[in-house]
C-alpha cells in the first residue's frame, strides 16, 4: 500500500526542499522511502544530499512527421495545432517547428489521410540515484527539465511514474513552488500534503494560492512556518483556519540550516541533536503514526 | 526578381523605418526588385503576429512565406523566427532598429551584390 | 527605443522580486518612463512591495480551453483516457471524467473520440491586473488561476499591455518566474538584457547555470548580481568566476541583510523605508550601474556583453524508421 505525501508551498525560497529532504532522511528511520523530486526547471534534492544524479533515462514526447507523398495539403493539421508548431510552406506543405510542439497529437488525429507519422524529441531525462545517509539507503528519483524546452509537465509526469514504481511504502514528494498545472500533477493523489510558507505577507499570500489548489484538489493540508520568529502569525492562522488546515510545526530561523544547505549534506545527519533536527524527527514520527 | 520583406515601424512603406522587433512589428514592407536592383513594386502588409499570444515570430515567418518572399529583415530574429526562415532557405538579414526603409534596401541590395 | 529588462534567476527567493522593484523604482525616480511588470503569474509579489492593495483594472484572460465530456453521446470507449498526455482522464464510479484542474485544453481527446463526444469550452486561465503604484509608474500583474497550465501566455499577453501603454522611450523592467519553463521563456523573448540573481549556494549556482543557458539561447547580453554573498564567500568566488568565463557583466553584490524582509512585511520597497541599510546602500549601486552601462550605455553594452559564441537551441529529434525528410 504506497502512500504518496507531497511537500509543496507557493512561494519560492521558502525551504521547501530543504525540509523535503530533512524529512525524508528522518522518516527513514520509521519507514520505506523513495523521494521524488518533481521540481523539474530547478531541480535541487540532489545537491541538498551532494549526490550526483545516475541511472538517466530520457523523457520522450511525440513529434510528429508528415509523409509527404500522402499530403493533401489541405492545412488541418496546422490549423489544430494549438502552439503553431506547424507553418505552411509555399507549397502549402506543412512544416513542423520541433520546439514548439507540445507532443498532444492532435495533428495526427485531425489529418484526414493519415499522413502523420509519430517521431519522438527528447525535452527531459529522470534519473535515479541513491543517498547513503545514517538510517540507510534513500532512492532519489530526479525528473530534469532540458534547458530551453517550454514544456515542463511530461517531465513531471515521467519522473512521478518512474518514482510510483519503485516506492514501497512512502513516495515523498518535492514538488516546484507556484501553483501551475505542473504542480498539480505532481501533487495530484497525495495522502497529505505539507505547505511550506514563511511568516511574511509574500508567504502568506502564496500560501494561500497554494491552499486553495489542495483544497480543490482534495487532499488535506498541513502548514509548515519556516523562518519563524521574524513576523508576527497572526494573519497566518487566520488563513489556515479558513482552509481548514493547520499548523503542524514551525521552524525557527537558524545559521546552520543554511550552513547544511551549503555544505551539502542534511541538517539531521550533520546536526541530529539539534533542535531542528528533532523538530523533523518527531514531524516525521507523526507522520508514519498518521498514514 | 528578388522579394524582400522589412519588419517597419508603424505604417510601413519607404518613408518607414526598421522596426524595434522583428516578430511584432506592426507590418511589414514588402519590395519587389527586378534583376537590376530598380523598385518594381512595394506593398505593405500588416503583421499577423503583432498580437498573438505566443510565436508571434512564427506568425510573422507565415505570412511572409504567404507572400513568397526571398529575403527576409528585422533589427534581429527569435530563436524560431531563425530556424524557420533557415529551413525555408529565407535569408535573414540584421540592419539596425530606426533604419530608414529606403536605406535599408540599399543595404540588402549591396549584401545579395545587386548595388 | 523601447528597453526591455528581464530579471530573472532560476531558483526562487534569491532576490529576483527585491532588484526589479528596487530598479523600477529608481529609473523613475531619475526621471525615465517606466513600466513594472509582474511576469511571475503563479504567486505575483510586486504589488506587495510596492503597497498596492486596490487594482485600476482587472480582467479577465481567456485563452484557454478545457475539454467537456458530452455523456449523453458517451458509449465508454476509454480512447481518451488513454490518450490524453496529461493523464486528466480517469474513470471514476464508471464515468470517464476529466479533471479540469490537470486538462491542458490540447483538445486532443476531442479529436480522437470516435463518438465526437467530447467538446471544449473557453474559460479564464488567469487574470490581468493594472495599477499604478505610490510612485508614479504603472504596475502591469498577472496572476494565473490555480492549477491552470500555459503560464507563457499569459506573460506574453501582460508585457503585450505594457508595451500597450509604453512610449517611445520607455523602460520596462520585467520581473520574471522562478525557473527556466515557458513563463520564464515567455519573459526573455523579445526583451533586450537579462539580468540574473544569484544567492552564493550550490542550488542557487545550479539553477543559475540552467537559466543562463536559456539567456544564451536567446542571445541575450547578461547582467549578474549576486545577493546575501557574504553568507558564504566561497561559492561567491566561485559565482564570479563563472561570470568572468561566461562574460557577464557583475553589476554588483548585495550583504545579507535583516531588514530585507523588515520592509517586505511593511510593504514598502527597502530603499524607501531603510536608505542607509547596507543591503540599500549596495542595491542603490548597482541600479544606478544599470542606469549607466544599461540604460545610458546601451549600444556599447549590447556589443560588449552579447554572447560571443552563439549557443543555438537544438531540440533531440528520434525520427520514425522509413521516413524520408521530416
Amino acid at each position: 500500500m504506497k502512500i504518496k505525501i507531497s511537500v509543496t508551498g507557493g512561494k519560492g525560497g521558502t525551504g521547501k526542499s530543504t525540509i523535503a529532504v530533512n524529512l525524508a532522511v528522518s522518516l527513514l528511520r520509521y519507514r520505506d522511502v523513495v523521494l521524488a523530486d518533481l521540481d523539474v526547471e530547478a531541480p535541487n534534492d540532489h545537491i541538498l544530499l551532494g549526490i550526483r544524479l545516475t541511472n538517466e533515462q530520457p523523457v520522450k514526447i511525440m513529434l510528429p512527421f508528415i509523409e509527404y507523398p500522402k499530403c493533401i495539403r489541405c492545412g488541418v493539421c496546422a490549423k489544430v495545432c494549438d502552439t503553431g508548431a506547424i507553418i505552411i510552406t509555399r507549397e502549402k506543405l506543412p512544416f513542423i517547428i520541433p520546439r514548439l510542439c507540445s507532443g498532444c497529437r492532435a495533428c495526427y488525429f485531425a489529418c484526414p489521410v493519415s499522413a502523420i507519422v509519430e517521431g519522438q524529441r527528447i525535452i527531459g531525462y529522470t534519473y535515479h540515484s541513491k543517498a547513503n545517509t545514517i538510517h540507510g539507503s534513500l532512492d532519489l528519483i530526479t525528473g530534469v527539465l532540458r534547458e530551453g524546452e517550454e514544456h515542463t509537465p511530461p517531465v513531471v509526469l515521467a519522473a512521478r511514474e518512474r518514482a510510483i514504481n519503485i516506492a514501497k511504502d512512502v513516495l515523498l514528494v518535492d514538488t516546484s513552488a507556484g501553483t501551475a498545472n505542473h504542480v498539480a500533477i505532481a501533487l495530484e493523489d497525495s495522502k497529505l500534503a505539507l505547505a511550506v510558507t514563511e511568516p511574511t505577507p509574500l508567504g502568506l499570500h502564496d500560501l494561500e494560492m497554494i491552499l486553495e489548489l489542495t483544497e480543490r484538489l482534495g487532499i488535506e493540508t498541513w502548514v509548515i512556518v519556516n523562518r519563524w520568529g521574524i513576523e508576527d502569525t497572526t494573519r497566518l492562522e487566520e488563513v489556515v483556519r479558513k482552509y481548514n488546515s493547520s499548523i503542524i510545526v514551525q521552524i525557527p530561523y537558524s545559521r546552520e540550516i543554511i550552513d547544511s544547505y551549503i555544505k551539502g549534506k542534511p541538517l539531521v545527519e550533520v546536526h541530529p541533536d539539534h533542535e531542528i533536527s528533532k523538530i523533523f524527527y518527531r514531524l516525521a514520527k507523526t507522520i508514519s503514526e498518521v498514514i | 526578381m528578388p522579394k524582400i520583406a522589412i519588419a517597419s515601424n508603424s505604417k510601413g512603406g519607404l518613408e518607414d523605418v526598421v522596426a524595434s522587433r522583428f516578430g511584432r512589428a506592426p507590418t511589414f514592407t514588402i519590395i519587389e526588385l527586378d534583376d537590376k536592383g530598380n523598385i518594381i513594386n512595394v506593398k505593405v502588409i500588416e503583421n499577423p503576429g503583432v498580437n498573438a499570444p505566443g510565436g508571434a515570430g512564427v506568425k510573422a515567418v507565415q505570412a511572409l512565406i504567404n507572400e513568397g518572399v526571398d529575403i527576409a529583415v528585422g533589427p534581429s530574429f527569435g530563436p524560431n523566427a531563425k530556424a524557420i526562415l533557415d529551413e525555408m532557405n529565407i535569408k535573414a538579414i540584421t540592419i539596425p532598429a530606426g533604419t530608414k526603409i529606403s536605406e535599408a534596401i540599399e543595404y540588402v541590395k549591396r549584401e545579395i551584390g545587386l548595388a | 527605443m523601447v528597453l526591455e529588462l528581464v530579471i530573472a534567476s532560476g531558483k526562487g527567493g534569491v532576490g529576483k522580486s527585491t532588484l526589479s522593484s528596487t530598479l523600477a523604482l529608481y529609473l523613475a525616480k531619475q526621471g525615465y518612463n517606466v513600466i513594472a511588470v509582474d511576469a511571475d503569474a503563479d504567486a505575483p509579489n510586486l504589488h506587495l512591495i510596492y503597497g498596492i492593495d486596490r487594482w485600476e483594472i482587472e480582467e479577465d484572460y481567456r485563452e484557454a480551453w478545457i475539454a467537456e465530456i458530452d455523456y449523453d453521446k458517451c458509449t465508454m470507449c476509454g480512447i481518451c483516457a488513454e490518450i490524453c498526455s496529461y493523464k486528466a482522464i480517469k474513470l471514476i464510479d464508471n464515468r470517464y471524467v476529466i479533471n479540469t484542474i490537470i486538462c491542458e485544453g490540447c483538445l486532443t481527446c476531442s479529436l480522437a473520440c470516435p463518438k465526437k463526444a467530447i467538446r471544449r469550452r473557453q474559460i479564464a486561465s488567469g487574470k490581468i491586473r493594472i495599477a499604478k503604484t505610490p510612485y508614479g509608474f504603472p504596475l502591469v500583474s498577472a496572476k494565473l488561476n490555480v492549477g491552470r497550465p500555459n503560464s507563457g501566455k499569459l506573460v506574453t499577453e501582460v508585457k503585450n499591455r505594457a508595451k500597450e501603454l509604453a512610449r517611445e522611450d520607455t523602460i520596462i523592467v520585467i520581473d520574471s518566474a522562478a525557473g527556466i519553463g515557458c513563463q520564464v521563456i515567455s519573459s526573455l523573448a523579445g526583451a533586450h538584457a537579462a539580468i540574473l540573481v544569484a544567492e552564493p549556494t550550490p542550488a542557487s549556482f545550479s539553477d543559475l547555470k540552467r537559466v543562463h543557458m536559456v539567456t544564451k539561447h536567446f542571445l541575450l547580453p547578461t547582467g549578474l548580481v549576486i545577493n546575501k554573498y557574504d553568507l558564504n564567500p566561497h561559492y561567491t568566488r566561485k559565482i564570479l568566476e563563472y561570470a568572468k568565463q561566461e562574460h557577464m557583466d557583475v553589476l554588483g553584490i548585495i550583504p545579507y541583510d535583516d531588514n530585507v524582509p523588515k520592509a517586505m512585511a511593511k510593504m514598502k520597497p527597502l530603499v524607501e523605508l531603510y536608505p542607509q541599510s547596507p543591503a540599500s546602500i549596495a542595491l542603490l549601486r548597482i541600479v544606478s550601474k544599470v542606469e549607466e552601462r544599461v540604460v545610458k550605455g546601451w549600444s556599447e553594452w549590447f556589443r560588449e556583453y552579447k554572447p560571443r559564441k552563439p549557443v543555438p537551441y537544438k531540440p533531440i529529434i528520434l525520427k520514425p524508421p522509413n521516413i524520408g525528410k521530416g
